[in-house]
């Protein structure tokens, strides 16, 4: 494992974040704030929930997110390395660590 | 370290159909992979390369003849079926790290990232090979006026043009200064004058002594950009040389493509006794290939042995001693087909 080069790319990404501050805030907050929204604040309100509800909604609405944070954040940019900008060849090239070859079994193009 | 590059009986088996990138989709795979039942597709079929230190070096040869797959090999990327590869002293397959950081890659297709700007993509690259910032920064300045890329160097990648990514992706590759620099058709897609860039760059490298293999199956480039050639067909070096080498070995120098309207056997008995010619090859149907000394002057005799035979002439190509021709005469059939 190589210090330096895992640092630099934490490092890119942080600044790829950055960059793309605002659509990264919306797509990780709209989902669970449109949950809260319509479960803990239209169906309770209009009755169709009793109150409680809304102390059970927490815990699924925290876990709902990080499932699908976690899985927008690793598997769209792998979608888009491995299908449009190829840069997972680049990738394979920096001296971070020898995986065996992932290659040899994800290259089918 | 003898050479910088090294190969031994390098084999590659794919057992299904190979990256595209290999570019095997020419008519003729298809057919071969029919007849097999067994969708095995033999790539590489026993590569022994040696390129010495300070060499460009060349990989010729048509679409789908291993000349990726080498290069994959070579770049820790594909995993050879048997045979070994170093880079200088490191086996890549066993230490990958240290062959990685050795080399510098271009690969086909440009593959870069489209989050950042072209100057970025050269900082962060010189990260992950660990430089200093201002080495990066300097390195990444000297690169973006050479490439002709500082007016856009502060733009996204994601709007460039394919000949400017290409000249990002070549960039990056020498960001690192590595030893040995791998090309994969690098001419491929370029306008004329960015090739003659691109040429003018890949030579200049050479010159501080570090080494590059290219692959292309563009005679010109090979021609004029490589020192040592090594010209390969399924997956089998067919011959290797420096390129005025390999023009010399070509029988006659001269290639005279000829059609007639028929082919009796009298016409080749004929035409191979004429003075100056070094070999007749029968080829396609009416066909036939004369390998000789002369071009142009030896076509009054070809008509009149023609007409002693009772055939006429359809047709007619004088190639000069070219690359073309050698590739033609060890494979049998041309660049293009």
């Amino acid at each position: 494992m190589n210090g330096k080069a895992f640092l630099a790319l934490l490092a890119r990404d942080a600044h790829v974040a950055r960059r793309n501050l605002i659509p990264l805030l919306f797509q990780t907050f709209l989902q669970p704030l449109l949950f809260v929204f319509i479960f803990g604040r239209v169906m309770v309100g209009s009755g169709y929930l009793p109150a409680t509800y809304k102390s059970l909604l927490l815990p699924g609405i925290m876990a709902i997110s990080m499932v699908f944070t976690g899985i927008w954040a690793v598997a769209m940019p792998l979608i888009g390395e491995f299908q449009f900008t190829r840069e997972i060849e680049d990738d394979y090239l920096r001296p971070l660590i020898s995986l065996g070859s992932p290659w040899k079994k994800w290259s089918r193009d | 370290m003898d050479s910088a590059i090294r190969t031994r009986d390098l084999r590659k088996v794919y057992n299904a159909q190979p990256p595209a990138a290999a570019g095997r989709s020419d008519s003729q795979d298809q057919s071969r992979r029919k007849k097999e039942s067994k969708p095995q597709i033999i790539a590489l079929d026993g590569i022994d390369l040696d390129v010495a230190p300070g060499q460009i070096f060349g990989l010729l040869g048509p679409n789908g003849a291993g000349k990726s797959t080498t290069v994959g090999i070579l770049t820790t990327r594909v995993r050879p079926t048997s045979g070994t590869a170093w880079i200088g002293p490191h086996d890549v397959w066993r230490d990958q790290t240290a062959a990685k950081r050795l080399i510098g890659v271009v690969a086909q297709r440009p593959n870069l990232d489209f989050s950042l700007t072209a100057r970025e993509i050269l900082l962060f690259h010189g990260a992950y090979f660990g430089l200093n910032s201002q080495e990066r920064s300097e390195r990444a300045k000297v690169l973006l006026e050479r490439f002709k890329l500082t007016d856009r160097a502060d733009q996204l990648v994601r709007g460039f043009s394919g000949g400017m990514m290409q000249r990002v992706s070549l960039a990056r590759a020498m960001m690192h200064d590595p030893q040995v620099l791998f090309l994969d058709e690098p001419g491929a897609g370029l306008d004329p004058q960015t090739r003659l860039l691109l040429w003018e760059i890949i030579r200049d490298y050479n010159q501080k002594g570090r080494t590059v293999l290219l692959t292309t199956h563009n005679m010109e480039e090979a021609d004029a950009l490589c020192q040592q050639l090594a010209i390969i067909d399924h997956g089998k070096i067919i011959a290797a040389g420096s390129p005025r080498e390999l023009k010399a070995s070509i029988p006659g120098g001269f290639l005279l493509r000829l059609r007639f309207a028929e082919r009796p056997d009298s016409l080749i008995d004929g035409l191979g006794k004429l003075s100056g010619v070094t070999e007749v090859r029968p080829s396609g149907d009416t066909g036939v290939d004369v390998y000789a000394g002369r071009g142009g002057s030896l076509i009054p005799e070809v008509v009149n042995t023609a007409a002693g035979c009772g055939v006429e002439l359809s047709d007619v190509h004088i190639s000069e001693p070219s690359l073309e021709n050698l590739f033609l005469h060890h494979t049998g059939r041309s660049l293009r087909e």
